[in-house]
């Protein structure tokens, strides 16, 4: 979808569940069978009844970045919205070639 | 008590990211010109005073950051190699923004202004964190900062059709981010390990004993492809010319001579620190780097002569560039790697030299057509002998520094027995002089060169300082590339 679409929102779209799935991924891979969140409970320092804390600090830190860069997506999607009067990709070469060529002539 | 020069990369990063949040809030836009010029000097002047402190021992040292030890704290690492980088980077940042300033001037809104060297700041301070950080999330981290600095200084010239190049930029970028974090969680998934030093102790064991080659392979893979679409080698590269063609010229300098070479820093760092060069070479990855490499000499130099806009075509020669790095890197010997690291210097003091002379020519005429520059020669002179300069430097004619860096490349290709690549650079060199010497012949000698004034349009000297002290660097490490290569050398013995 990130690739193929030609509408910028799908793209974005595309992009998030791209990022959702490698996150998830990510945080499957740190769960620890019947273990609890990583907050020391009832004096139990064994690490092997919490889940491993490491994948989902890296999973917040990447939610982040993904919701910053999808912010920025959609500010550049409403100055193209703004500018071309559509968010399909296609569309939006199509007049900006004619822009060019017009002024050419 | 740790040495004082221990703590230079961290407060370089630190202290041009302050300098980003600090801009916005300055009201006068002279003030943060000033400042952020004046941060990237002295940031480069520190990284080139630690690069002389670490030279006599070729020391090298990691720098814990936090309060948690190796495993899991965060790490900087610091050698002769990476603050060498460091003050390249610098010094090619602030000439490109001084020589970029007049088109900065015109091209951006004034409420943008601000927030343009915001942007540059952020961006310093992330690929000087990919040069110097020993773990891998963090390097993550910061090329996502590094791709969103991007995109704003193509976008914020807001003529032309910046928009529709940022979108392209966009989607081929963010893929290649998918890819890099998805190598980085399976690489986490098989060691446990983000530090780099961790990471390459387990994945020597992990290759030794056989088990997880495949998802190994696959990390290595994923990787090597987010980074190719992240610095343009070829078959990924049509971002590139379409963003640095339209971008503001001071933008294209700094994405074409510098973003790229940050993630391929990047990548020389993956290999050697984190997968281990062996593995690299016996999963077959080296190999395929040489194939893509050759491709990229020959198909970039093949589209820049197609090009008849100026910036354009140097973009397209920015692409054929990046294949000789990659080339040098693929051939895995430490000649090789000499060549390639040799080459990043070259490429980023040459290409970004190129966009801002260009830059200036193209606002001097009004086009940006190369047919339409055909009078050029006579009526800028002094701009057209440094662009004249550069193209012979990219050449690779004696005395410049382009002319060592082809050098290092036949010397590294004689080493390693390999003819193909010996046969692409000849073929490479002649398509590059084929397509930088018509537009400079023309210039310089045809009807309408005799016809044009003389000296009617030449840049006053404020202006082009820039460009002359980019210009003579190339001369001065062209001429004196013995001792810059046994430093290159001696930064890089710490890969090995």
């Amino acid at each position: 979808m990130l690739l193929l679409s030609r509408n910028m929102i799908k793209k974005i779209i595309g992009m998030n569940i791209l990022d959702s799935a490698v996150y998830l991924f990510l945080i499957v891979q740190g769960y620890v069978q019947g273990g609890v969140e990583p907050i020391i409970r009832d004096g139990i320092t064994d690490a092997s009844y919490y889940v491993n804390p490491v994948p989902s600090a890296l999973v917040l830190t990447g939610i982040v970045v993904s919701v910053s860069v999808t912010a920025f997506a959609l500010a550049l999607t409403q100055r193209l919205y703004k500018k071309y009067g559509t968010v399909n990709i296609d569309e939006m070469t199509y007049i900006a070639r004619n822009e060019k060529n017009g002024g050419q002539k | 008590m740790l040495p004082w020069y221990y703590n230079i990369p961290l407060f370089n990063i630190l202290g041009v990211l302050a300098m980003a949040i600090l801009s916005p809030l300055i009201k006068e836009r002279k003030t943060v010109r000033y400042l952020t010029c004046l941060l990237f000097a002295v940031s480069g002047i520190f990284s080139l005073i630690l690069t002389f402190i670490l030279l006599p021992e070729n020391e090298s040292f990691v720098y814990s950051v936090g309060f948690f030890p190796a495993p899991w704290g965060n790490e900087l690492r610091c050698g002769v190699f990476e603050a060498f980088m460091a003050a390249v980077f610098a010094f090619v940042m602030l000439l490109s923004v001084l020589g970029g300033m007049k088109d900065l001037k015109i091209d951006l809104e004034k409420k943008i202004a601000q927030y343009y060297y915001m942007m540059l700041d952020v961006l310093f301070a992330s690929m000087l964190a990919i040069i110097f950080t020993n773990d891998i999330f963090t390097a993550y981290v910061f090329v996502e900062i590094n791709t969103v600095g991007a995109f704003f200084i193509v976008m914020a010239k807001e003529k032309d059709d910046t928009y529709l190049a940022t979108v392209h930029y966009f989607v081929m970028s963010m893929l290649a981010s998918g890819l890099i974090l998805l190598s980085i969680a399976v690489l986490y998934t098989i060691t446990g390990h983000l530090n780099m030093q961790y990471l390459f102790d387990s994945i020597k064991l992990l290759y030794a004993s056989g088990a997880y080659r495949l998802p190994l392979m696959v990390s290595a893979g994923l990787m090597t492809v987010g980074l190719f679409v992240k610095s343009a080698l070829f078959p990924f590269h049509s971002w590139l010319p379409k963003a640095s063609s339209s971008a503001t010229s001071a933008s294209s300098a700094i994405l074409s001579g510098l973003i790229t070479k940050g993630y391929i820093i990047l990548l020389i760092k993956m290999y050697y620190r984190v997968y281990g060069i062996d593995t690299i070479k016996s999963l077959g990855i080296t190999a395929l780097l040489v194939i893509f490499g050759i491709i990229a000499m020959i198909g970039g130099s093949l589209s820049a002569i197609r090009q008849t806009d100026i910036k354009k075509m140097i973009a397209c020669s920015s692409v054929s560039q990046i294949g000789y790095i990659y080339v040098g890197i693929g051939l895995a010997t430490p000649l090789g790697l000499l060549a390639a690291v040799y080459h990043i210097i070259v490429h980023a003091l040459t290409k970004a030299d190129m966009f801002i002379i260009a830059g200036n020519i193209v606002s001097r005429s009004s086009t940006r057509d190369l047919r339409a520059l055909n009078d050029v020669g006579p009526r800028m002179p002094v701009t057209m002998g440094m662009f004249i300069v550069c193209a012979l430097s990219m050449v690779g004619i004696p005395l410049l520094m382009g002319f060592n860096s082809k050098w290092n490349f036949a010397a590294a290709s004689i080493d390693s027995g390999n003819i193909a690549i010996i046969i692409a650079l000849v073929v490479s060199t002649l398509l590059n002089a084929f397509y930088y010497f018509p537009p400079i012949i023309r210039g310089c000698f045809s009807k309408q060169a005799r016809d044009a004034k003389r000296w009617a349009d030449q840049a006053p000297l404020a202006e082009i300082w820039p460009h002359a002290v980019l210009t003579a660097l190339i001369v001065l490490f062209g001429l004196f590339s013995g001792q810059l290569t046994s430093l290159i050398q001696t930064g890089l013995m710490n890969f090995f």
